[in-house]
C-alpha cells in the first residue's frame, strides 16, 4: 500500500487548544481525499513533544470517525511518538472510544481505547506480517471461530486491521487480515 | 493564640475573613450586587483572597460590567489591598470597576515590576485566546514538577487538564473572557503544601450552554448541568462527539491527584472533597458564567 506523510511539526506549537488544531485537522483531511483507497496516512509526531486534549480531538479525533464513517478505506496511523506525546494521545482517545496505531521499527502499538483481548488479537495479526485467516488465528490463539470472528469484526471496525479478500488452500474465498502498511 | 485571635475576630467582627470558593457566594448573598443599580463589594472585614476569591470577583465584575453597571469594590488597610496588587486583581478589573479608597497611582507599576518573579502565585491572567494559555499553565506545571514532587507525566495530564476549562471560558462564550489564579500555600493542620487553583469566566454557564444541543433538553437546572457536564461526550454539539470531554478529564484527574473540586455555575454549586470522596451540592445566588477551583497536594510517585 502506499504511504503518505503529514508532519505536524510544521505548524505552530504549542500543540494545544482546538483552535490551534483546525488547519492542521483540514490539512489532514485534504491530504486524506487525496490518498488513495486502501492507503495509510501517517502523521509523523517527530518534534511534538505533546498535544493537549481538544488539539488531539480536532487532529485525530476527527479524522479517525471520518475515516470510520467512510468504512475505513484509508489508515490512519502515527509514528515517531514520544513517551509524553503517546500518554497525552492515550488520554484523549480513550475518552473518544477510539483508537490509533502507532508504526515504529520494533512493530506496533496500540494508542487509546483498547482492552487487553483486542490487543492480543491484534498482536497475534501484527506479528505474523503477513496477512492472516480466521482460522489459523483461531489456531493460534487456541480459541472458537466464532470468538475469532467476533474479535476480528471489532479490529475492523475500530479501524486498525484490514480485510481483504483472498483464497484459501482449498480453493475458496476467505477473508484475510493484516495490519495496514 | 492565633486561634483565640480568629475566634475573637470572628465574634466581635462578624463578616467574611476569608475570601474564596465558600465564602464569596455569601457575600453575594449579603450583598447583592447583581440586584442593585451601583453594585458594591466591601471586602472591609476580609483578611485574605484566595485564587478562587481573585478569579470569581474578576468575573462578576467584568459580568456587572456587560450589564451596564460599574462596581466599587472596598478594601480594608493593611495586606488584603497589597495582595490585590501583587496579584494583578487591581488592574484587571480597573477598566470596569472602582476600588476604594483608591490604590496609590505607582501600584500598576508595582504589579508589573513584580510579576511572575514569584514561582508560588500565578497573577491573575485574562484569557482570551489560545495564547493566553500556554505561559499560564506551563507556571503551574514547573511548581508542580519542583515543589510538589509531581513527574513530568502526572503535570502533564494537570497542564492539559487545565489547559482544557481555560479553553472553555472563551471557546464556548461571545463577548466575555476568562481567569485563572494560583497560589501556594502550607497545609497549617496536616503539614506539608497544597496549591489552589481558580479558573472563572462570566459567560453563559453550563446550563444554557448544554440546552443549545437538542440532546440535552433533559437537564432540568443549573445542578443537573454542571453533572451532566462531567460525563463523556456531554456538550453543546448534536454533531461533534469530539466534544464534551474537558469537565471529563477535570474529574478524573482530579479523582487521582486533588484534594477538592468545586464548581460553580448559575445558581448551583457542587463541590467535591476527592479524599473522602463525598460529594456537597448548594443552592447560590445566581451569577453569570462557570467558576471552577481546586486544590492539588504532594504527589506519592509510584
Amino acid at each position: 500500500m502506499d504511504k503518505t506523510i503529514f508532519q505536524l511539526k510544521d505548524y505552530q506549537q504549542p500543540f494545544f487548544t482546538r483552535p490551534k488544531a483546525i488547519q492542521p485537522h483540514e490539512d489532514l483531511e485534504k491530504l486524506v481525499a487525496k490518498a488513495p483507497a486502501g492507503s495509510s496516512i501517517y502523521v509523523d509526531l517527530n518534534g511534538v513533544e505533546g498535544v493537549g486534549y481538544s488539539y488531539a480531538n480536532e487532529l485525530f479525533g476527527k479524522t479517525l470517525i471520518s475515516l470510520k464513517g467512510s468504512g475505513w478505506k484509508k489508515f490512519l496511523l502515527v509514528t515517531n511518538v514520544t513517551d509524553d506525546c503517546r500518554e497525552d494521545l492515550a488520554q484523549a482517545l480513550e475518552a473518544l472510544d477510539l483508537v490509533i496505531l502507532e508504526k515504529e521499527n520494533s512493530g506496533y502499538t496500540l494508542i487509546g481505547k483498547v482492552n487487553s483481548i483486542d490487543e492480543q488479537t491484534f498482536q497475534a495479526i501484527a506479528d505474523k506480517n503477513v496477512q492472516i485467516s480466521s482460522a489459523e488465528l483461531s489456531e493460534q490463539l487456541k480459541t472458537t471461530a466464532n470468538a475469532i470472528n467476533e474479535r476480528l469484526a471489532k479490529l475492523v471496525e475500530m479501524g486498525i486491521i484490514t480485510k481483504t479478500i483472498g483464497i484459501s488452500p482449498a480453493g475458496r474465498e476467505q477473508y484475510l487480515y493484516s495490519v495496514p502498511n | 493564640m492565633e486561634k483565640f485571635h480568629k475566634l475573637i475576630t470572628s465574634v466581635l467582627m462578624p463578616g467574611i475573613l476569608k475570601l474564596h470558593y465558600a465564602t464569596f457566594d455569601e457575600l453575594l448573598r449579603k450583598q447583592d450586587p447583581f440586584n442593585k443599580d451601583l453594585p458594591v463589594f466591601d471586602l472591609q472585614k476580609v483578611h485574605m483572597i484566595t485564587p478562587s476569591g481573585l478569579a470569581q470577583l474578576a468575573a462578576a465584575c467584568h459580568a456587572l460590567n456587560l450589564q451596564g453597571k460599574r462596581p466599587k469594590i472596598i478594601l480594608p488597610n493593611g495586606d488584603v489591598r497589597s495582595y490585590v496588587v501583587r496579584t494583578g486583581l487591581s488592574k484587571i478589573i480597573s477598566p470596569v470597576a472602582d476600588i476604594h479608597p483608591p490604590l496609590p497611582k505607582l501600584s500598576f507599576a508595582f504589579f508589573d515590576y513584580f510579576k511572575g518573579k514569584n514561582p508560588r502565585l500565578l497573577e491573575l491572567t485574562k484569557i482570551q485566546c489560545s495564547d493566553d494559555i500556554p505561559e499560564a499553565v506551563q507556571k503551574i506545571e514547573q511548581e508542580l514538577n519542583t515543589e510538589f514532587n509531581y513527574s513530568t507525566r502526572q503535570s502533564r495530564k494537570i497542564r492539559n487538564v487545565i489547559s482544557e476549562v481555560c479553553e472553555n471560558t472563551f471557546d464556548h462564550n461571545t463577548g466575555c473572557c476568562g481567569f485563572i489564579s494560583m497560589q501556594v500555600y502550607q497545609n497549617k493542620k496536616e503539614g506539608g503544601m497544597f496549591l489552589e487553583i481558580a479558573v472563572a469566566d462570566h459567560g453563559a454557564g453550563l446550563l444554557n450552554t448544554l440546552r443549545t444541543n437538542p440532546k440535552n433538553e433533559g437537564i432540568r437546572d443549573d445542578h443537573g448541568a454542571i453533572i451532566e457536564s462531567l460525563k463523556q461526550g456531554v456538550s453543546r454539539f448534536p454533531d461533534d462527539p469530539t466534544h464534551g470531554t474537558g469537565l471529563y478529564h477535570l474529574k478524573q484527574t482530579m479523582d487521582e491527584f486533588g484534594e477538592h473540586l468545586n464548581i460553580r455555575s448559575g445558581t448551583a454549586k457542587v463541590h467535591f472533597k476527592i479524599k473522602s470522596a463525598q460529594t456537597f451540592s448548594f443552592a447560590v445566588p445566581a451569577m453569570p458564567g462557570i467558576q471552577i477551583c481546586f486544590s492539588l497536594r504532594t504527589a506519592k510517585r509510584a
